[in-house]
């Protein structure tokens, strides 16, 4: 490349693109030039002058992160003027910080602390009283400020400005009594608060929820994904010694996060803390009591093999499983129970067990993955709230509006978060999708037409890239198949290769679909025929088990019994003999007849598949509670009791097996998969269990 | 020879009223220059060498010229009539007196620069100004000076009067410009400049009141007329602001090159009885101070800017031999103090350590070894700070340890300033 600039920091040569800043440059050569204000994902504003550095021939320092190279620099980021300076800001920003560093959670990972050691003075020459705020102020529901530690770096206020738009901060005042504060009237509860803390050089905004975690050096880290949602959001698991997690923090995939994390993950960890099942368990005389691990599974297997065969069994397996549970779970339930009623949700909303994904890749749009978004120019979000529904990606739509002013078109019975930011919300009563869908279709056909619909259809008709998001709400429609048919006539009407991008409820759910955890599908997305051809969803399931018609209830994980009435669960729950396998009895309204110990995400490996058909590893992070066991390991037992015996003795052999049984997911090497994962392939099955016959 | 060019009317009984501003030929000038293409009208005052009066000096043709020409954005005008600089009072009686003036220098700016649009940014402590800009500005609409076609000559433009909210940061100009979007009044990062990419992101001019108020002069009379005052690098006339310990303080319009002491012992009417000059500060608070025997020198910038300090706006400040420097320099820290917007840290923290150390020497007499950390504190914000309000608020204390170091000492050795305590404060 021709058009890259040549210049000399310290002495050394570069070639850079134009537009670099010299902070930047420097940093592709190794040299550190300390930043407070600087941010890589905002705006610059230069206003920590941290960075300043000489340019041979201005008379001034120049602060390096608003300063872009040209042609023939010459930089010094070492020299005597520097480091003075240097030493100078560092001394402003500390004659009035509390220097508490002992009792502050940033203490060991706090540029503050560190710049000083380096760059900074090392005695105070500041003889008066420091300026006093009161402490800590909770500003949000998970947000702590200390406006003593605050060195105004902005940060937090221009994430919220720039990444969020949820401008619940701001600043107060000025000069020596600036400070950070919320607007009136208003606390800081923006769903993705908890990203300042990570932001905030020092220890200013802190998190609530994980005030005084622990001391930063005795906290070890384990990559992980965040079980939120199904946006697959890269996260580091901090841990006391193996023991307990104390905190989730970012870990930067662009696939799939982009860096930020929402509160709802951040701060959702407890159920790994708490209310833990340590034992298994059996049902004596109307009390549960602990068991050995033997004696629940024989009782386990007694029951399962009882039904086993004869329709008289359920399964549902929760969609937060990993890969390797579900397809155990699977393997029990098909090959050796000979039962087809399995699902991975109890809610209304998928009763026809709909694989979204496919239906949108049949109606003519190209398998969609959420850096699409990164591309487009147009987006079109059809029955979903990313607000609720995947919030991380809301802030990738939100980057595309922002940044790049791409235009949005939502479809969905309410005005939604990101209509803020157009006039095409194209709002319409539950039960009209369909034909929304493909009155739009039509409508960008003919070039325009009357009304909201007319005007985004004519935004749509343009030749600008475009994105198409769905979500999985639309898999409740009675007529599902209207809609599917809309979705091809829009598909037709934006123009061939538009992505489709389908937002899945769970973190796993795609895995769930992939691994035949849902009635009329086996592994692989291959239809079921013949005898498992008959399986109940979710929801007949528990009809079934209330109404007599099943027997037994094998359930791992609690979340689909939280998705149906709770009077349903209850009643069919206590109507059959029920095997409970988690890792908590918190969200089991009855006394299961056998309790099997599971262990939770944070403790075992394995692997999820985000709603994007990306394959993710998990590590152990902490260590199993009591006896709980990963998923598969019990079902391997259940197996054996039964009989069967399934060679697997890790993760990494479960996951050989699903590669033979997934034709999607046969590419993909373990060894590749890291700690960033791989893109699954375009499995084909088809869309609608009743498609093929 | 004095109140050539902007006072040359204010003798005249109410001529801020457009009927007599009129009828002493105001509003002349708009036939000729609206009439001039307005490159032509750059092209003039790049030549009459008028330089801005706000305090930077720069040249004010050179900067209308930097508009680019080749954008469909609109363009700005805005005058930045933010008179905040402590010993500056010019731009308020210029509004005061003769408005119509400011306003025809704008119609002309806009013409030159492809406005249609300007904002009179007016201290919003300045209520008198503000009513009777405000007045003046209805009355120009109702005859014709401003709105569609001015006078036939198919120039339009608009202009408005905003009040500002009370931050001496606001006379900076990119901070005035967040200010008048209705954003916090911090100063912007540069580049993009204004002429660029100012007011809504669009390309801008901001002019002080005293620039605007020369334009229709020097369209009248031309660019020789006007250098017919001052030096090659200094023409035309100044107002100067004097106060202080002089007998007659006020606005003096005078050549560029009077010298000063003409301006303190005639103009001013010399330091009050019995007393001796000892500093003036020359151009606002945030020039350095120049010591009694520096200020034989003529009133322009390169004299002033060869004494060791600046002609900035010409709020000129007189001291006699009873000021404490030591007072003088705590005071005008802590205006800056204050003042600071906080955005950056050398300002923010520097303005308040350095008042904390001053107040203590002026009050306790600190330690001796303060003073050379004054010194370095100053040193450490110097050129450092993201814009001039820090760069210069360390001003009065390097010039006052310059020149009158042994008065920090006194104070330290004496546990605090004498006189104050004298005076029983």
């Amino acid at each position: 490349m021709s058009d890259l600039v040549t210049l000399t920091i310290d002495g050394q040569q570069i070639q850079t693109a134009p537009n670099t800043l010299l902070v930047e440059a420097a940093a592709q050569l190794g040299i550190l030039v300390p930043v407070y204000c600087y941010h890589p994902k905002l705006a610059p504003i230069g206003a920590c002058r941290m960075c300043l550095v000489e340019i041979e021939g201005m008379p001034k320092l120049t602060p390096s992160c608003t300063t872009p190279v040209k042609e023939g620099m010459v930089v010094h980021t070492q020299n005597a003027r520097v480091e003075k300076a240097r030493r100078g800001m560092l001394e402003f920003l500390l004659i009035h910080h509390p220097l508490d560093c002992p009792v502050c959670d940033k203490g060991g990972e706090c540029p503050l602390q560190d710049y000083t050691y380096e760059f900074g003075p090392r005695k105070t020459r500041f003889r008066y009283p420091k300026r006093h705020w009161d402490k800590p102020l909770q500003i949000g529901k998970n947000i702590l400020l200390d406006r003593e530690r605050c060195i105004m770096c902005l940060r937090c206020v221009r994430f919220c400005e720039e990444i969020s738009d949820h401008q619940q901060i701001g600043v107060f005042e000025r000069g020596h009594s600036q400070c950070i504060g919320t607007v009136p009237g208003h606390s800081f509860d923006s769903q993705f608060s908890g990203n300042t803390i990570e932001l905030c050089p020092v220890g200013a905004l802190t998190g609530a929820p994980t005030r005084f975690f622990g001391r930063t050096w005795e906290i070890q880290h384990t990559p992980s994904i965040c079980t939120g949602c199904a946006a697959g959001c890269n996260i580091r698991i901090d841990h006391r010694q193996q023991r307990d997690v104390v905190r989730l923090w970012s870990r930067e995939n662009k696939h799939t996060d982009d860096g930020w994390l929402c509160d709802r993950g951040r701060f959702g960890y407890e159920f790994v803390n708490q209310d833990r099942l340590k034992d298994f368990k059996i049902l004596q005389d109307g009390q549960l009591v602990d068991a050995t691990t033997q004696q629940a599974t024989v009782k386990a297997a007694s029951i399962l093999s009882k039904h086993a065969n004869s329709g008289s069994l359920g399964v549902l397996a929760s969609p937060i499983l990993t890969n390797e549970e579900l397809y155990a779970v699977e393997w029990l339930t098909r090959s050796v129970l000979q039962t087809s009623s399995i699902d991975h949700t109890a809610s209304a909303v998928n009763p026809q067990a709909v694989q979204l994904h496919s239906v949108v890749r049949e109606a003519g749009f190209r398998s969609g993955v959420l850096t699409d978004i990164d591309e487009a120019a147009q987006i079109v979000t059809i029955g979903v709230d990313l607000s609720n529904d995947q919030p991380i990606t809301e802030l990738r739509v939100k980057k595309a509006l922002f940044q790049r002013k791409a235009q949005l078109v939502s479809l969905y019975p309410e005005t939604i978060e990101l209509g803020r930011y157009t006039e095409h919300n194209l709002i319409y009563e539950p039960g009209q999708e369909a034909s929304v869908v493909a009155s739009l279709a039509a409508a960008v056909r003919s070039g325009g037409g009357e009304g909201v619909v007319g005007q985004a259809a004519r935004l749509l008709s343009s030749e600008a890239p475009k994105a198409v998001i769905v979500g999985w709400k639309l898999q409740g429609l009675s007529d599902f198949s209207a809609l599917a048919k809309a979705l091809g006539e829009l598909a037709s009407a934006l123009g061939p290769d538009v992505p489709c991008i389908t937002i899945y409820p769970n973190c796993n759910t795609r895995g769930a679909l992939d691994l035949g955890i849902t009635p009329g599908w086996l592994p692989g997305g291959v239809a079921a025929t013949g005898s498992s051809e008959s399986g109940m969803t979710g929801i007949q399931i528990l009809e079934a088990a209330r109404d007599g018609r099943l027997k037994a209830l094998w359930v791992v994980g609690a979340e689909p019994l939280l998705e149906a009435d709770p009077e349903l669960v209850k009643a069919a729950l206590a109507n059959v003999e029920f095997i409970y396998q988690g890792w908590s009895l918190r969200d089991v309204p009855v006394d299961p007849d056998v309790v099997l110990a599971n262990v939770t995400f944070a403790e075992q490996a394995g692997t999820f598949t985000n709603t994007d058909g990306r394959v993710q590893r998990i590590y152990p992070a902490v260590k199993p509670h009591g006896r709980s066991r990963p998923g598969w390991q019990i079902v391997a037992d259940l197996g054996r009791a039964l009989g069967k015996t399934w060679e697997a003795t890790s993760d990494q052999e479960v996951f050989e097996q699903i590669r033979q049984a997934v034709p999607a997911y046969s590419q993909i090497k373990w060894s590749e998969v890291g700690t960033l994962g791989v893109q699954s392939g375009a499995s084909a099955p088809p869309a609608m269990a009743g498609a093929t016959g | 020879m004095a109140n050539e060019i902007v006072f040359s009317r204010n003798h005249i009984d109410n001529v801020k009223d457009l009927d007599v501003y009129v009828g002493n030929g105001g509003y002349s000038s708009l036939q000729k220059g609206l009439t001039m293409a307005p490159d032509e009208l750059i092209e003039l005052v790049k030549a009459s060498g008028l330089r801005g009066r706000g305090g930077a000096g720069f040249p004010t043709g050179m900067k209308w010229s930097f508009v680019p020409k080749d954008t469909s954005k609109p363009h700005y005008l805005v005058c930045n009539a933010d008179e905040s600089e402590p010993g500056t009072f010019k731009d308020r009686q210029l509004m005061e007196v003769n408005p119509h003036q400011l306003l025809e220098g704008m119609i002309l700016a806009c013409h030159a620069i492809g406005a249609k649009t300007g904002f009179i940014y007016i201290r919003g402590e300045f209520v008198g100004p503000i009513q009777i800009v405000s007045r003046a500005i209805e009355q120009a609409y109702a005859r014709g000076y401003l709105g569609k076609n001015i006078q036939g000559t198919g120039v339009d433009v608009d202009l408005a009067v905003h009040p500002g909210a009370g931050a001496y940061i606001w006379g900076e100009e990119s901070a005035l410009l967040n200010s008048l979007e209705g954003q916090r009044g911090l100063p912007r990062l540069k580049p993009p400049f204004p002429a660029v990419s100012g007011l809504y992101a669009s390309p801008t001019i901001i002019n002080n009141v005293e620039t605007l108020a020369n334009i229709s002069h020097i369209v009248n009379n031309g660019a020789d007329w006007f250098k017919q005052w001052g030096t090659e690098r200094s023409a035309g006339t100044k107002v100067v602001s004097i106060s202080g310990h002089v007998n007659r303080p006020g606005n003096y319009e005078v050549p560029l090159a009077t010298p000063m002491m003409t301006l303190i012992n005639e103009f001013a009417g010399g330091v009050r009885d019995g007393h001796k000059l000892k500093a003036v500060i020359p151009g606002g608070s945030s020039v350095p101070i120049l010591p009694a025997e520096k200020c034989d020198i003529n009133y322009d910038y390169e004299s002033i800017q060869a004494a060791g300090s600046m002609l900035g706006s010409a709020g000129m400040i007189v001291m006699d031999e009873t000021t404490c420097m030591v007072g003088v320099a705590r005071n005008l820290v802590h205006f800056y103090r204050h003042e600071s917007c906080g955005k950056c840290t050398p300002c923010r923290e520097g303005t308040d350590w350095m008042f904390k150390i001053l107040n203590e020497l002026e009050l306790t007499g600190g330690q001796m070894d303060d003073i050379d950390l004054l010194l370095d504190i100053t040193d450490n914000m110097d050129g450092k700070c993201f814009c001039p309000l820090g760069d210069t608020s360390i001003m009065s204390v390097v010039s006052g340890i310059e020149h009158w170091r042994h008065e920090f000492e006194e104070h330290v050795r004496n546990g605090g300033c004498q006189q104050r305590a004298q005076n029983g404060h």
